[in-house]
């Protein structure tokens, strides 16, 4: 761009100022606070927050570990320069938070600026506590990758807002750490598994209108309890059992499972009994394919390569 | 001097300095502003644009030209905006997106905001404020409290002479 002294940016109302502090990096538009009075504030107006702990402290030479004290701690000064307006959406990767207690003031700080979309990446020693979720009466989705899940039974309150939740790279310490999801956010519709490690079973209830777990380990057995679940989606290998104890809903289930649980489990006889609504039913398993549509009580199957009639035989035999 | 009845395939804008320009619908409906009024009926006739002037309006069309030619392929729209971006200056620059905030173009606005941001990349704040002709009317002790505010921003900028 050729240069021009004059200040042309003085004839731009703030809001275009802010439009164009949104699209520079989290910290260059904080750094803009210095440049005259009139840009003192306006880095605070910005609603989206992207934010890695590289960002707020700088790492020595090679695998120089930074005080990860001094990252919380100027994350939470951050927040609270910014008390009064609002984040929508808050993005922040961290390689280790140990302090805990410091990081659940930022927490507190993120729900009175009424973040809408929360994006949190850890590293595994960080203890993720259920009960923050309810913190965020405004969160609506949330992403949690990398650390462990545990569950705090004091906490009585709810959280009406969350609607998406994606858990990737979580580890479950405790039973119960995802009933307390199930039981406490009131609205959640959407949930996404992905490479978590459960327990051998999994217990789904709540609200949900649709399941994705995928390449979770450990989850051999999962029940489901879920009035509103309208999709399911399964991808793993280890998967033994599926009860579908309440799903009168369930329309669409997809699954890539190992052939030899499609042979010890009896799926088209619980399928036509536990789910009146089936309409679509995908099954991937070693690299074969085929689909069984539910119509009416009257199962119309799909074969569309040879070896399915070995499936077909072991089925209805 | 458009046409008068039915939907008028050309329609007339004019600037706030009096130019008349023509411009086909199918592009000038990138402005919102504008297809609201063309949906709205008011497109008949002479559109008056009050807050953007003759040479920053001719400049709006040719990119709405340029952009309307180009089928859906976001690839080519990115690269044209860049290369008709690519020349103007800072003062055409807040004219342009002044005017795309009025026109309600979220494209235009989304690219040159995009290209006034760029500026501000990891440089010092000496180095904006030249660029972008500020005027410092902090007082040395003020200017020292905020900067010590928000002291970890500053690590890991290029480093400048007044910064």
């Amino acid at each position: 761009v050729p240069e021009n002294n004059e200040d042309f940016i003085s004839k731009l109302p703030d809001e275009i100022l802010v439009s164009i502090l949104s699209r520079t990096s989290t910290k260059d538009s904080i750094r803009s606070c210095v440049l005259s009075k009139r840009w003192r504030d306006l880095y605070k107006f910005v609603p989206s927050v992207t934010l890695r702990c590289t960002d707020l402290v700088k790492r020595g030479g090679d695998h120089d570990a930074h005080s990860s004290y001094l990252v919380t701690n100027r994350l939470r000064n951050y927040l609270l320069l910014r008390s009064g307006s609002r984040i929508r959406s808050f993005s922040f990767r961290c390689c280790e938070p140990r302090s805990s207690d410091r990081f659940v003031s930022c927490v507190h700080s993120l729900a009175r600026l009424g973040v809408e979309e929360l994006v949190l990446h850890f590293s595994l020693p960080f203890r993720f506590s259920c009960h923050l979720l309810f913190e965020m009466q405004s969160l609506k989705y949330f992403h949690l990758k990398w650390c462990y899940l545990i569950r705090n039974w004091k906490s009585q309150k709810y959280c009406n807002s969350l609607q998406t939740l994606e858990l990737t790279s979580v580890t479950v310490l405790y039973y119960g750490a995802l009933d307390c999801i199930f039981s406490n956010c009131l609205s959640l519709e959407s949930l996404k598994i992905e490479e978590c490690t459960f327990y051998d079973k999994l217990w789904i209830s709540g609200s949900l209108k649709s399941l994705q777990i995928k390449a979770c380990k450990g989850v051999k057995e999962i029940e489901m309890g879920a009035p509103n679940l309208v999709r399911f989606e399964f991808i793993d290998s280890k998967l033994r059992k599926l009860i579908f104890k309440h799903v009168p809903q369930l329309q669409t289930i997809y699954l890539r499972v190992l052939y030899e649980f499609l042979r010890i489990y009896p799926i088209r006889r619980t399928l036509a009994k536990d789910l009146p609504q089936l309409k679509s039913l995908s099954v991937y398993t070693e690299g074969d394919f085929f689909q069984v549509r539910e119509n009416k009580h009257k199962p119309i199957l799909y074969f569309f390569v040879g070896v399915f009639f070995y499936f077909f035989f072991n089925f209805s035999g | 001097m458009a046409a008068e009845t039915g939907t008028p395939t050309t329609l007339t804008l004019k600037s706030n300095d009096d130019e008349l320009f023509s411009v086909a619908e199918s592009a000038a409906i990138l402005s919102v502003t504008i297809r609201n009024m063309v949906e709205d009926g008011c497109a008949g006739g002479v559109i008056p644009l009050d807050n953007v002037d003759g040479k920053t309006l001719a400049s709006v069309i040719t990119y709405m030209n340029g952009i309307s030619a180009i089928p859906a392929d976001e690839e080519k729209k990115k690269s044209y905006r860049d290369k008709f971006l690519s020349d103007k200056d800072f003062e055409t620059l807040a004219d342009m997106v002044l005017a795309a905030n009025y026109l309600n173009m979220s494209c235009l606005m989304d690219a040159v905001s995009a290209k006034i941001a760029q500026v501000m990349e990891k440089k010092s704040v000496g180095w904006v404020r030249r660029k972008f002709g500020i005027e410092n009317d902090y007082t040395p002790e003020e200017e020292a409290a905020v900067k010590e505010e928000h002291k970890w921003t500053f690590e890991g900028v290029e480093t400048d002479d007044d910064n």
